[in-house]
């Protein structure tokens, strides 16, 4: 024991004899280097259940009872307490103490403080599958070839790329080669061959052809370290997998193609409004030699708005994300201009911050040039058709006006039915006139302040003579009020006429139309009822078609053109005229106009703040 | 003011020339002189002074509105009051007459029962 004791005083290394029981028999001196504890504050004292932490006395407690059993145990870690609150890690090799007689009395255990390689041991794998990670991440494998060894290492990625994962080989250069794509394996050992010579680090991108079949992209680096005398010491590489970074290339690729060759003329601008791109389409219709003479300009230079308020409008419209459409005259370079439809949008990007804005155009030449050709058209043949009426209509004036001679009663029947269908063929002129105005767009409407009551009194009175030719009586139902409303006097009478002529021609003899004005702070509604067949519900929706004819009646045999509601609502949409229709078969139809009412002090000055 | 009384009336149409003449000269009481085109209006006025001059705007050749400014050239006819009888009455169509300074435009077709009422009305509007 004696030799032991001398020889336990100067190993560095820890030498604990633990009795059966595990209570300390015996430590040396380098106890306390290690752990602050004197060999005196640990004899008569349990090791397992004083020095040992927690966490590892049940493991330390095994290896302690096969220790004691007889089997030699060597290399276990486990942390041992210290006397300022710390833990160091001790590497134990334990062997059974045995009496004269071969029964185990104890162990000897002969530990080594393992703390910093322990701590390194830790760093090294945390860092190593933080690079696992991020290799698994970013799809990018590493590799290495050490020439000296001939041995090559690659990480998991790599096996996970090379679909390789299940097979458990050791790296080679031939498992390598057979997952590169073959048409490409020339290239990269071309690459490779060319590396060496150059001494250059690398990239090759190249296609892979996994055993499961998968082709994928995948892009290489690779450099290598040479040694002193010049030869290659280690060849180091990644491999990354861009299959999908080529997928979106590929995608906007695509894109710009289907851009650059659309045969809508399209720009794009910064956030600035300033030009970034014009596609071919926009070149050719601004007659523009190359894209840096559009570039050099500004949107001004190439579009303006019928106002120039519009550009502002059209901003804030865009800002306030919302697209903008409308009608621009496009300035081509070599100074002439055509009429084209804008439609802007902006590109916001993921933080809701405008990236571009986007412009695309439709030229509107032979659009304006049919509506040109269309309406003279229209008031020519509008003339035309007009000249002989008048001769007709005149003549038959005259004659059934008795000023050339009284008619028998036969004649004068006749003459009358001639007469009044000169009159339905002129109406229907006018009223295809004033419809196709409409529909082009060209009907202005100029809305003011109109007094209320001398327009609806008025067209009242006007249509009594015609509604009595009928056997129709038109009355006025209640006060008209006095009110001013918002609209085009002229226009609004148009519609009022057409739904009140309508009323009439569609009453019985001896019907009734009504007519009544309610007004509230905001609008007036004028109501139009008739006792006339009424309008079955099917047909409501369609009611204000041009040419909609109502199955069971003939509006031709009524004298009707088909066009009269259609106008009115065409023209009432235009005035911000509301059109509404209640009706019930066999009962009658109620027309109601709703238009809005000037609000008082509208024109006055508005008042000035403080 | 003195009453209007001698119409001239421009018109190429035949047709139309008669039922004018009876519903201006029969019914109306004017004295009418009618002519068939705007160069016959051109030279009539040196033997018969209109108080109003009526024309049709569409006329081969030379249309209403230059008739009336080559009236309007001779001398003493500077001012006289002129209406238009046209086919062509769209909104534009009536803003261009009224910037030839006619007094009016009557629509064709024309009543002409009302014909003469309505150019005398416009005459009387127009103070002369």
């Amino acid at each position: 024991m004696d030799a032991i004791s001398s020889l336990a005083s100067i190993v560095p290394a820890i030498v604990l004899e633990l009795g059966s029981d595990g209570v300390v028999r015996y430590a040396n001196d380098y106890l306390e280097e290690v752990t602050g504890f004197a060999p005196s504050d640990v004899i008569g004292r349990h090791w397992l259940t004083e020095f040992v932490p927690e966490h590892d006395r049940s493991r330390v407690s095994e290896v302690f009872e096969g220790a004691v059993s007889g089997a030699a145990t060597r290399g276990n870690v486990n942390e041992v307490l210290t006397s300022d609150g710390g833990r160091r890690s001790i590497q134990w090799n334990d062997r059974a103490l045995t009496d004269e007689l071969g029964a185990t009395v104890g162990i000897l255990a002969v530990g080594v403080d393992v703390t910093e390689q322990m701590q390194q041991r830790r760093e090294l794998e945390r860092n190593r599958s933080l690079l696992d990670e991020a290799q698994r991440l970013a799809r990018i494998g590493v590799w290495e070839y050490d020439f000296v060894n001939d041995e090559l290492w690659w990480s998991d990625e790599i096996v996970e790329l090379f679909g390789l994962r299940g097979r458990p080989t050791i790296p080679s250069y031939d498992d390598f080669m057979s997952v590169v794509h073959p048409d490409d394996r020339r290239l990269v050992v071309g690459c490779y061959k060319q590396g060496m010579e150059t001494r250059e680090p690398y990239r090759v991108a190249h296609r892979l052809l996994t055993p499961d079949g998968r082709t994928s992209w995948v892009e290489e680096r690779v450099a290598t370290v040479f040694g002193p005398d010049g030869t290659p010491s280690i060849v180091r590489g990644t491999v990354q997998d861009i299959s999908e970074r080529l997928e979106m290339g590929r995608e906007i690729a695509l894109k710009d193609a289907a851009l650059e060759n659309a045969s809508t003329p399209i720009v794009i601008g910064d956030a600035e409004y300033r030009l970034m791109y014009a596609n071919a389409a926009f070149l050719a219709a601004w007659r523009a030699a190359s894209v840096e003479q559009v570039m050099a300009l500004t949107p001004r230079d190439l579009w303006v708005y019928e106002r120039d308020e519009v550009a502002d409008e059209v901003r804030s419209m865009l800002s306030g994300g919302r697209p903008w459409t409308g009608e621009v005259t496009a300035l081509r370079l070599d100074g002439t201009a055509f009429p084209a439809e804008l439609s802007g949008a902006l590109i916001h990007d993921e933080t809701g911050a405008v990236t571009y804005v986007i412009g695309a155009f439709n030229d509107l030449t032979d659009r304006v040039e049919a509506d040109r050709v269309k309406s003279e058209f229209l008031s020519m043949v509008s003339h035309e058709l007009r000249t002989p009426l008048t001769a007709i209509d005149g003549a038959l004036r005259l004659v059934t006006g008795g000023v050339v001679g009284a008619l028998s009663d036969d004649a004068r029947q006749y003459l009358t039915a001639a007469l009044r269908n000169t009159r339905r063929l002129t109406h229907l002129i006018d009223q295809l006139l004033i419809s196709e105005r409409i529909a082009s767009g060209h009907f202005a409407v100029s809305v003011r302040p109109t007094p209320l009551r001398p327009l609806v009194v008025g067209l009242v009175e006007a249509h009594q003579p015609y509604g009595a030719d009928r056997g129709v009586r038109v009355e006025l139902v209640g006060d008209v009020p006095d009110a001013t409303v918002e609209t085009d006097g002229e226009r609004f009478e148009q519609v009022l006429t057409n739904i009140l002529s309508n009323a009439i021609k569609f009453s019985p003899d001896g019907g009734v139309v009504r007519v009544s004005v309610n007004v509230d702070d905001l609008a007036a509604t004028i109501e139009v009822a008739d006792d006339g067949p009424g309008i079955p519900a099917e047909y409501h929706h369609t009611i204000f078609d041009r040419f909609t004819q109502i199955d069971g009646t003939d509006s031709r045999a009524v004298g009707g053109t088909g066009l009269g509601l259609s106008i009115a609502k065409a023209l009432a949409d235009q005035l911000g005229v509301g059109i509404g229709l209640r009706s019930s078969v066999g009962v009658g139809t109620t027309f109601s106009l709703t238009v809005p009412r000037t609000r008082t002090g509208q024109s006055s000055d508005p008042e000035l703040p403080g | 003011m003195s009453a209007t009384e001698r119409v001239l009336y421009v018109e190429d149409d035949p047709d139309i020339r008669a039922i004018a003449r009876m519903a201006l000269e029969v019914l109306g009481g004017f004295e009418v002189r009618i002519c068939a085109s705007g160069p016959e209006a051109v030279a009539a006025p040196t033997s018969f002074a209109p108080d109003i001059v009526v024309l049709d705007v569409m006329m081969p050749r030379m249309d209403g509105r230059t008739t009336l400014a080559e009236l309007r050239r001779v001398a003493g006819l500077e001012r006289v009051p002129a209406v238009f009888v046209t086919a062509k009455v769209e909104p534009d169509d009536v803003e261009r007459y009224r910037e030839s300074g006619v007094i009016g435009v009557i629509k064709k077709p024309f009543d002409p029962l009302t014909l003469a009422d309505q150019i005398r009305s416009l005459a009387e509007s127009a103070g002369t």
